[in-house]
């Protein structure tokens, strides 16, 4: 018996790219602010509800068999194509809200705190503030009726209160080719993630206002007295940020089943903290470190896991994020800067040298 | 007499709450090099900062070129023809040595960006090699050329200096200094602040003397070089 | 409508369960800074002593006593075990009930403070957000792991295990657990307060406000924090013993999604604290009481009745959702206005002695650099 297939290999790709382009988010709104922010990953949430809305919208306002997601409810799953610009016009409002929402936090919540002099703890709690205020928005966002009549009821896992939720996994194109299915969230995730990076680099390298990004970030004092608004490359920083975590918010819809704005289950509750694990991991100061460490969070919960279940037994992929736990433990007490801080040659090169001694 | 290019009226500042200068009034005539100078932690650095914009001011004025500049954000004074080489960190080690020069003059035409390179090369001509040298392997002497050559680049109507020959070996000290006087025989408006105090003095025009957060003299350069007292008292100087 | 004395019940559980999770947070964060993001894997100890060891101890002191009790059952069957202790067992049996009860208390007080101690070793190498980060890795390592092993949480983790009533043999159990939870927090502040005053507490906020100092006058600033996890960690996994026993809180069971719940018990404790005041004892208990109040009268229990207030049902706004909303919406202005407008809370800290023991370390630092 195989550990792993094809289709979990690629669920796993799946699962590392959208930690990844996550992570990066956390890192670039750590060096700019200082802040570790727990409201990220509700970026993505908030990016998801209106791209999801926009999608069930357009399709019902140009009459594209509107009723796709009601048939959900009888435990149905109809799925019909939509015309492909449905598809563009949502991915790029969820690119813009997941930026605009980090924005109105960077303005309304972070800023107006540093200037009062606020520590970096306080800052901490100020973004888990603004991620209820968001849970709260995104409560009344499904209470509205037009949108209420695009969703299924569930019931919560703690069995208290009735959420509504969106579910959207019928939208996603699946390619099937003998035995093996892929999803399309699947490929479309691994795409946003090399776009990013590529993405991130020529913006960081070859651009006037990556080059005010890196310095205002190295030296604010410095860059303003060039004449550069520190504040406002960070602000930009912060809805590049929260763009991309918008992208991921755009997979969400595509790749889970139910949306609900809080839950152990929903989302971002579940991968948060493997979010803030690859960002750890692969250095909280390092762009491409965040970018790797994510990756390998996400290889290390849904790739290397499973190979260990022929000598643990098939449970242990549940115990999945204790491992990513125990990198970020390790990291932490060892590597505070993360991998990337690591002088790789140096490591290689004693290594080396200790082979050659032996 | 001539209108000033920079007055200071009864400026209370700090930073948030701390108060460190207290009722500074000070004005700095154009074309000159106002030596600020004073012991460790006397608030020159402050005194630069509150001048750019970097620091909290509590009360008083800032006026520059007969403008009320008090509240402009520190960047905005950048874009009035202010420029600022700071005590500390200040250049972007991170960056190349051309990243730094082409930060510094990001918002000018290229061109003329080019031409004042030029200019920049030949009195700094060690930069020119070292171009795409991180600016942070740069030896101490080149990291304060690099740094006061980024306040050059921006051509500016008044450059503000914070111990630009901290950590310098006298000899490469002196080289500073003179590239110093000969910005001010070009006409730049320049304060410089500085421990060295014979050295600045020697070069600058007005000088002022701060203690604990106050002006405590003021006069011609060259007069407070003389004064034995106040040297001795405040500048450690045997005249 | 909603019966008077169960909603003052209910009020009354949610402030004695916060006032003793937030001053155990308060003791590790407010007094000692210790950023203590791991706070809910204490509290879920509690809920464990209580929903597996008490459960297991029960059935194995009832087995022979109620007919199809069996401690292998406290796991296999455990609705069916459960009931039977609660309904054949307990009310006839007062007294092991309140041994156990003791037992639970103790146990989880143990527990609670050996894992705190274990958390601390840590704490000695890093600080700040950092260790911040490290606390929520750990907690949540914990909780995962704790979710998916049988032998802890049975084998439906998302329902948990049904919780002992050890206040069966009372006439009104409920109300039993209601005073029982009160009595608790009453205990914990009183505790926590002698704390405060004490030559113990003044320490804890002397390595909080200045470590150099603290150390410069000989203080062992590791032993400091660690006593600080140990009795935070253990108070908090009081608070999990108090919320597994409260049928307005656990509501009959735990689970290792409510009891190890992070929003519920890290963020809410750390947003009760920043309202009322970090390293405010008197704070904290004024922070709970105003938000359980508005939560639970005016949001749990009258959200379909503000919801038309608020004109919010012309809108179409489901009440549920919308009673959800409040909830966050309240925390969540609630904390970034207190870190606006109050940074020191509702009721700041007590001023003390703190400030000379500061100067006095300051000085010595001083004289200590002049001789160097
Ligand atoms: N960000 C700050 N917050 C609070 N106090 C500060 C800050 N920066 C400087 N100070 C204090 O302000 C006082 C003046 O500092 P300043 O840097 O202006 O001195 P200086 O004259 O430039 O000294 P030096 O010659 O050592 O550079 C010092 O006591 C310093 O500790
Ligand atoms: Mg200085």
């Amino acid at each position: 018996m195989a550990a792993i297939d094809i289709q979990s290999t690629f669920q796993a790709l799946y699962y590392a790219s959208l930690l990844s382009i996550l992570s990066v988010g956390i890192t670039l709104s750590y060096m700019t602010t200082k802040v570790f922010n727990f409201a990220h990953v509700r970026f993505a949430m908030v990016a998801s509800y209106v791209a999801a809305t926009i999608i069930l919208l357009l399709a019902k306002a140009f009459n594209i068999h509107g009723d796709f997601a009601w048939h959900n409810m009888a435990g149905m799953q109809v799925r019909i194509p939509l015309p492909w610009w449905v598809y563009a016009v949502a991915l790029i409002s969820a690119f813009i809200v997941g930026g605009l929402v980090a924005v109105i936090q960077y303005y309304l919540v972070l800023r107006p705190l540093q200037k009062r002099g606020a520590g970096s703890m306080a800052l901490m709690i100020s973004t888990l503030g603004f991620d209820f205020i968001l849970i709260a928005i995104l409560f009344i966002y499904m209470t509205l009726p037009q949108i209420r009549r695009l969703t299924v009821k569930t019931v919560s896992l703690v069995g208290r209160v009735a959420f509504d939720s969106l579910r959207m996994d019928s939208l996603d194109i699946v390619i099937s080719s003998g035995s093996v299915t892929i999803r399309g969230a699947v490929i479309l995730a691994m795409i946003f993630a090399l776009a990013t990076i590529i993405g991130l680099y020529l913006l960081l390298t070859r651009t006037k206002l990556g080059v005010m990004m890196r310095s205002s970030i190295e030296n604010p004092n410095l860059a303003l007295v060039l004449g550069i608004n520190v504040d406002r490359v960070f602000a930009i920083t912060w809805f590049i940020a929260g763009a991309i975590a918008g992208l991921a918010g755009y997979l969400f819809i595509f790749a889970t089943v139910y949306l609900t704005p809080v839950s152990p289950t929903t989302p971002s509750d579940q991968i948060i903290v493997s979010v803030f694990a690859g960002s750890i991991v692969g250095g909280i100061n390092s762009v491409p470190g965040s970018i790797g460490g994510g990756f390998l969070i996400g290889l290390i919960e849904k790739f290397f896991v499973p190979l260990l279940s022929p000598v643990f037994g098939p449970g242990i992929v549940k115990y999945d994020k204790v491992f990513s736990m125990l990198a970020v433990a390790l990291t932490l007490l060892f590597i505070p800067e993360g991998l990337a801080s690591v002088n790789w040659k140096r490591v290689f090169r004693l290594g080396g040298a200790k082979g050659k001694e032996s | 007499m001539p209108e000033p290019m920079l007055s200071l009226q009864k400026v209370n500042s700090g930073y948030g709450k701390f108060h460190i200068l207290f009722d500074i009034d000070l004005e700095v005539p154009k074309g000159k090099i106002t030596v600020v100078v004073g012991p460790n932690g006397a608030g020159k650095t402050t005194l630069l900062n509150t001048i750019f914009g970097l620091a909290t001011i509590h009360s008083g004025k800032v006026i520059y070129k007969g403008r009320d500049i008090t509240h402009v954000p520190a960047y905005k004074r950048a874009k009035m023809g202010m420029a600022y080489t700071l005590q500390l960190f200040n250049i972007f080690s991170t960056l190349t040595v051309k990243e730094n020069l082409l930060l510094a003059t990001y918002d000018i035409p290229e061109d003329e960006a080019k031409k004042r390179m030029e200019e920049v090369f030949q009195l700094f001509p060690r930069l020119k090699e070292r171009l795409f040298q991180r600016a942070g392997t740069l030896s101490g002497g080149e990291r304060q050329m690099l740094a006061i050559a980024i306040s050059m680049l921006r051509k500016p109507e008044l450059m503000l200096l914070d111990e630009p020959t901290a950590g310098l070996a006298p000899k490469l000290a002196k080289e500073v200094f003179e590239a110093i006087r000969h910005l001010g025989d070009q006409g730049y408006t320049i304060i410089l602040a500085e421990q060295n105090a014979k050295g600045a003095l020697e070069i600058g025009d007005e000088a002022v003397l701060i203690a604990s957060g106050r002006i405590v003299a003021r006069g011609k350069a060259q007069e407070l070089l003389q004064d034995k007292d106040l040297s001795r008292k405040y500048l450690g100087l045997e005249v | 409508m909603v019966n008077a004395i169960v909603l003052t019940e209910q009020i009354l559980s949610f402030i004695g369960v916060y006032t003793i999770v937030t001053l155990a947070l308060n003791i590790k964060a407010g007094h000692t800074g210790i950023p203590d993001f791991g706070h809910a894997m204490f509290f879920g100890i509690g809920g464990i002593v209580v929903g597996n060891f008490v459960a297991h101890l029960a059935a194995a002191l009832a087995s022979h006593v109620v007919p199809g009790v069996t401690v292998h059952g406290v796991l296999a069957q455990n609705t069916e075990t459960l009931n039977l202790l609660n309904t054949k067992y307990f009310p006839t049996h007062p007294g092991v009930a309140i041994g156990l009860l003791i037992f639970a208390i103790v146990v989880a007080l143990v527990l609670g403070g050996i894992v705190g101690w274990l958390a601390s070793l840590p704490a000695l190498r890093l600080r700040g957000e950092y260790l911040a980060i490290l606390l929520l890795a750990t907690a949540e390592a914990v909780r995962i792991f704790v979710t998916y092993t049988k032998q802890i949480m049975g084998s439906t983790p998302t329902v948990g295990l049904a919780t002992p009533d050890l206040f069966a043999w009372a006439g009104n159990s409920a109300a039993a657990a209601t005073i029982f939870t009160v009595i608790m927090a009453i205990i914990v502040y009183w505790v926590f307060e002698r704390i405060h005053h004490s030559p113990a507490g003044r320490l804890f906020r002397a390595v909080r406000d200045d470590e150099d100092a603290a150390k410069a006058l000989g203080r062992d600033v590791v032993v400091v924090r660690r006593d600080a996890m140990i009795i935070g960690s253990a108070v908090a996994a009081l608070g999990g013993v108090v919320y597994a026993l409260n049928p307005f809180l656990g509501g009959g069971a735990v689970a290792a999604v409510s009891i190890f719940n992070r929003v519920f018990w890290t963020f809410w404790p750390w947003a009760l604290m920043i309202l009322g005041g970090m390293a405010s004892n008197r704070g904290v208990v004024a922070a709970t009481a105003l938000v359980g109040i508005l939560l639970i009268w005016p949001i749990r229990v009258y959200k379909v009745q503000l919801a038309k207030a608020l004109g919010a049902s012309l809108l179409g706004l489901d009440p549920n959702s919308f009673g959800n909303a409040l909830e966050y919406l309240l925390l969540g202005i609630l904390i970034i206005l207190a870190l606006a407008l109050k940074p020191e809370g509702i009721i700041p800290e007590p001023p003390s002695k703190t400030l000379d023991f500061r100067k006095k370390a300051e000085k010595i630092l001083k004289e200590e650099k002049i001789e160097l």
